[in-house]
């Protein structure tokens, strides 16, 4: 069994993430001297980290359990579907970089869909293990469709190593990590310069690339685990 | 990573995109990624992989460690008595070594795909794949007999060790054919290159590989567990090479003999090498790996199959410098 520690400290990092994301929903409207417009460039990026954060953590630890399942299913299809409408949008207009990261986005819901789906799935047969936690996974060897969960390793770690290439080129403008709703993002960096830096660093569209790269590296855990 | 390297361009492609997003334009992005980087970022991928299956539930049981002390078996007892002590060391500190297994894997992965680290991470997994080979591996069953292509002779890991090798960040004078020789030369990589290949039709050839029912055995093995349609797939296989195990191991000796040679050929011959490379990975990976056994839980690594590929790619013939064709532009 996956020692618990292990998990706890996971679902920690999950909630860190979903923290993380929750400021910079906050943070951005009022650096951008429009506190009274919430939904700004990006936010549906942030949005969908902080719930994957809050979804994860559940699953890694019990306690820390949320929403029941048929509602994460319905919050994850509909950010699926709403990412892949920016993502077929963006490939028609052939913005071709910023499909390339609402298809990311695409794929970490799908997974956490497929992961919730087949997680139900494995409860409601009698199987054990439900939501309770990956500490029951061994429950959770009644997995269907397994090989999708091996796409979907596949594609998360293929996304995460690409992710950290570009992070570490410094060539790459991760402005585009928000597609067309990032119009905020340059002169948000640049405002974000004259800010302290822990400002600076969670408002920076490469931090939100890097909880990018953790939630998809944690997915493909957790998938590997249900399998 | 040399910047050389990074911008070199050899079989090099450029993808970029500009677009005006709304009333800002700030879309830019480009990038440039050479064929050895693309290569180094494969090998950090399955590098991850590695790193996240060994976090599965399967390797904090005893079986693990009971796993790791089957590899002992055969061996001479120079090599198999310090395999026997590091299972039992395992069996007693299990959550603690595994973790830290688990950990470093993770952290070679993180290391060769993030740049600055990329040759130190590379330095690290030849050290790391050394002493799983010996240690995990039990050095593939070479020493031992139980050494097969279909198994992932001669032994998975050590193809992250010549990975590493040839793929390491800095150039040779001159411009090189392929990628594998930008840092060690062509005629190490080739010789490499045709070892490895022969030594992969020397076990096709050995005697408890071409015995009856020993190939058509090495696949029903793998089933158990599986999906249905890759179940499928290999009971297939399976009844196709029952019977014909000697013919099967033949066949297959032949057409590792032809890939080790085919690299000393003229570019387009080398080329139909490499795909015969690639395509004959891939039906081992599949038919007689069984993907890993990633897919039926409790596999500490994908297998050879994608090993042997990205090898293959890292042979494949250079294009001119500085000349990414108009289709490489546009993806």
């Amino acid at each position: 069994m996956t020692p618990s520690w292990l998990l706890d400290l996971l679902a920690a990092i999950m909630l860190v993430i979903s923290a993380a994301s929750a400021a910079r929903i906050v943070a951005r409207p009022l650096l951008a001297g429009r506190p009274w417009r919430l939904v700004q460039a990006g936010t549906d990026v942030d949005l969908a980290n902080l719930l994957m954060g809050i979804a994860m953590a559940g699953m890694f630890t019990s306690r820390l359990t949320t929403l029941p399942s048929a509602a994460w299913e319905v919050l994850f299809g509909l950010l699926t579907a709403w990412f892949g409408y920016r993502a077929w949008a963006d490939t028609r207009s052939v913005r071709g970089l910023a499909a390339e990261r609402c298809t990311l986005h695409v794929v970490h819901c799908a997974a956490m869909l497929y992961m919730f789906l087949a997680l139900g799935t494995a409860a409601s047969s009698g199987s054990g293990g439900g939501m309770g936690g990956m500490g029951g996974s061994a429950a959770m060897s009644a997995l269907r469709y397994p090989t999708l969960a091996g796409v979907f390793v596949l594609l998360l770690i293929g996304y995460g190593v690409w992710d950290l290439n570009q992070l570490s080129s410094r060539r790459h403008n991760f402005g585009a990590a928000g597609g067309p709703a990032t119009s905020i993002a340059a002169p948000a960096a640049a405002a974000a310069r004259r800010e302290p830096v822990v400002r600076a660093f969670l408002l920076a569209p490469e931090t939100r690339a890097g909880w990018d790269v953790v939630l998809g590296i944690a997915m493909a855990f957790m998938l590997v685990i249900m399998i | 990573m040399s910047e050389a390297a990074v911008q070199g361009g050899q079989a090099g492609w450029r993808a970029s995109a500009g677009a005006a997003g709304e009333g800002a334009g700030q879309l830019r992005a480009e990038t440039v990624l050479d064929a050895r980087r693309a290569l180094q970022l494969g090998l950090a991928g399955i590098w991850l992989l590695d790193g996240v299956l060994q976090y599965q539930p399967a390797m904090y049981a005893k079986a693990f460690g009971q796993m790791l002390a089957g590899t002992a078996a055969g061996n001479p007892s120079v090599i198999a008595r310090p395999i026997t002590w590091q299972a039992s060391l395992l069996s007693h500190h299990l959550v603690l070594l595994n973790t830290i297994f688990a950990t470093i894997q993770l952290l070679l992965g993180l290391g060769i795909a993030i740049r600055p680290t990329v040759r130190a991470a590379l330095a690290a997994s030849v050290a790391w794949s050394l002493a799983v080979w010996w240690f995990g591996e039990g050095l593939g069953g070479v020493l031992s007999g139980g050494a097969s292509p279909l198994n992932g002779a001669p032994g998975a890991v050590i193809l992250y060790a010549l990975l590493a090798v040839l793929l390491w960040p800095t150039d040779r004078r001159g411009p090189a054919p392929f990628p594998a020789a930008r840092a060690v030369g062509k005629h190490v990589a080739r010789a490499l290159w045709l070892v490895l290949w022969l030594s992969l039709a020397y076990f096709a050839l050995a005697p408890a590989n071409r015995a009856p029912g020993a190939v058509s055995g090495m696949i029903s093995g793998m089933t158990d567990g599986e999906p249905h349609w890759l179940s499928a797939l290999m009971k297939g296989a399976t009844s196709l090479v029952t019977g014909a195990d000697m013919v099967t191991s033949i066949v297959l000796a032949v057409a590792f003999v032809v890939i080790a040679a085919g690299v000393y050929l003229p570019a387009p011959a080398v080329r139909g090498t490499l795909v015969l490379a690639v395509v004959v990975s891939l039906v081992i990976w599949v038919v007689a790996e069984a993907l890993g056994g990633i897919l039926a839980g409790g596999a500490t690594d994908p297998n050879s199959g994608p090993l042997l590929v990205l090898l293959a790619l890292a042979y494949w013939p250079a294009r001119a410098v500085g000349t990414p064709t108009e289709k490489e532009a546009s993806s």
